[in-house]
């Protein structure tokens, strides 16, 4: 199994795609904080201060994090389906499994791989998350190191194994879609699509009454945001009617990824691999 | 000895019958050719050869174990050459080898120079698979079903796309592999190419193995061309 998932990431070190979205990934923080900044300076004196929050220091953390869950999803799900969907449409899968033979170990390489590039996107939207705020934070105001306590670590913590996770079931659901239709254009689609009628199905819903108004605490979108609202801070404007505990948020999710990785594996050992 | 044994297999897609009931074996030391016009069933025999696809009845065993129990002692005693090679096309044709050298145990890559060197292929060895000509990549796909110094070479079409040089090249090479003592198994629709090098020739078609025997013995009264085309239009009617 080690060997197969030093292949898999091979493949993804040795491909140009990586790279590329690697720099999307960093153009989205750039892009997304100096847009905010941008608000901020122009906005007017009375509403700069509270407008400013969130690029400063640790209100940031969560601008960081719901960035990373945005981006990283974007660049997770591209970079998961042509994993997958590449070996299909190049025909390096039927070469593959002449060789592997076990289909869940070449399937669980992959989702292993997946998500130690899940962690490594992660940890790089922390730290270019963390550099952008710092100069945010000193720019709006001065940086100061005294918003560090042990309890905000704890909280940075879970809101990077909450976004990593968040990261996990999306692209796991792209996973999902490229094997059904053996194309990774499928994988994009699919998450697209799910994002679409997930939305549309919790607007609804909301509007209901009684059961159904809860089904929407089982989806993904209203669960991800259990990871991006530091706990310790007081005021929010932006949290939703439903805010999920990370424990409630973290076993749907956790649902959510084995659902889509056994029915992954289901159709990868039972269908046939033709030319 | 026996290398392949396969006993009564068959495969439907739907309601289409790739393959119904095939019989055959190929001994040690054999060049078996496996003819049959496009779309008979070869590939798909392979592919059940090789585990890609399941069979719905029947039984394939390679050096006398079940394909489907666990070949992973067998499996470096087996080369492989697909249809249209599959290999990355963003990482070099070194870096493809050492993938599969790594997947069959040998993680240096020990015999990948010489494999490479067998093929003349050394030279472009860094060079991006994309970027490769037809015969390039079919030579590639030789040093690859020779990575693990295999018994037993399956080749699928394995001059698909060749220009005549390279055709003269592939069938050189067959010969040189059969002189080496290993065990082929060529799937392919190019007659002249068969006739020369097999020892022993199957036609498919239209999923029915149609004849079965050893090349010298079926081409003694016509040639296999002649021979082949006797079966096809048998078979249309």
């Amino acid at each position: 199994m080690t060997t197969l998932i030093g292949v898999e990431l091979l493949k993804i070190k040795k491909r140009r795609m990586s790279f590329i979205l690697l720099g999307v990934l960093v153009f989205f923080f750039c892009l997304t904080f100096s847009l905010y900044y941008y608000v901020v300076v122009s906005s007017g004196e009375s509403y700069r201060a509270a407008l400013a929050m969130p690029l400063q220091f640790p209100d940031a953390i969560d601008l960081i994090f719901s960035t990373a869950q945005s981006a990283g999803s974007l660049v997770l799900v591209i970079l998961a389906s042509f994993m997958v969907g590449e070996e299909y449409g190049q025909g390096t899968v039927r070469q593959m499994m002449a060789r592997v033979r076990t289909r869940s170990r070449y399937l669980g390489a992959k989702i292993l791989s997946l998500l130690i590039i899940v962690l490594i996107v992660t940890a790089i939207s922390l730290i270019v998350g963390t550099i952008l705020a710092s100069f945010t934070t000193s720019k709006l105001g001065g940086l100061s190191l005294d918003f560090i306590t042990l309890s905000l670590l704890g909280e940075v913590a879970k809101m990077f194994g909450g976004t990593a996770l968040t990261l996990a079931v999306n692209s796991f659901l792209a996973v999902l879609f490229t094997i059904l239709a053996r194309s990774a254009w499928a994988g994009i689609g699919g998450y697209i699509g799910y994002g679409l009628v997930e939305g549309i199905v919790s607007t609804v819903l909301s509007m209901g009454e009684g059961w159904p108004k809860d089904i929407s605490q089982y989806l993904i979108g209203p669960n991800t945001f259990a990871f991006v609202h530091l706990e310790i801070e007081e005021f929010s404007f932006w949290l939703p009617e439903f805010y999920p505990s990370a424990i409630h948020a973290t076993a749907v999710l956790l649902c959510w990824c084995a659902f889509f990785l056994g029915i992954s594996f289901y159709l990868f050992r039972r269908r046939d691999i033709t030319a | 000895m026996t290398v392949l044994r396969i006993e009564h297999l068959s495969k439907k897609f739907g309601k289409i019958v790739a393959v119904s009931d095939l019989n055959l074996q190929v001994e040690e030391g054999e060049v078996f050719g496996f003819l049959g016009p496009n779309g008979s069933g070869k590939t798909t025999t392979i592919g059940m050869i090789l585990g890609l696809i399941t069979p719905d009845e029947g039984r394939i065993e390679l050096f006398g174990k079940d394909v489907r129990s666990d070949l992973s002692s067998i499996w470096p005693r087996v080369g492989i050459v697909l249809e249209n090679p599959p290999f990355y096309p963003y990482l070099s044709g070194w870096d493809n080898l050492h993938i599969f050298s790594r997947i069959l145990g040998d993680r240096a890559g020990s015999r990948m120079e010489q494999v490479l060197d067998t093929v003349k292929l050394s030279s472009r060895a860094k060079d991006k698979f994309g970027t490769y000509s037809q015969g390039m990549k079919q030579r590639l796909a030789i040093a690859y079903a020779l990575l693990s110094d295999p018994r037993f070479i399956i080749l699928d079409e394995p001059t698909n796309g060749l220009d005549p040089v390279g055709m003269r090249e592939m069938r050189e090479l067959i010969l040189k592999l059969r002189e080496e003592g290993k065990t082929i198994f060529l799937s392919t629709h190019l007659l002249h190419e068969v006739e020369q090098v097999s020892s022993s020739i199957g036609i498919i078609h239209q999923g029915k193995l149609v004849i079965c025997g050893k090349t010298a013995e079926l081409i003694q009264e016509k040639d296999l061309e002649a021979l082949f085309m006797e079966v096809i239009m048998e078979g249309a009617k």
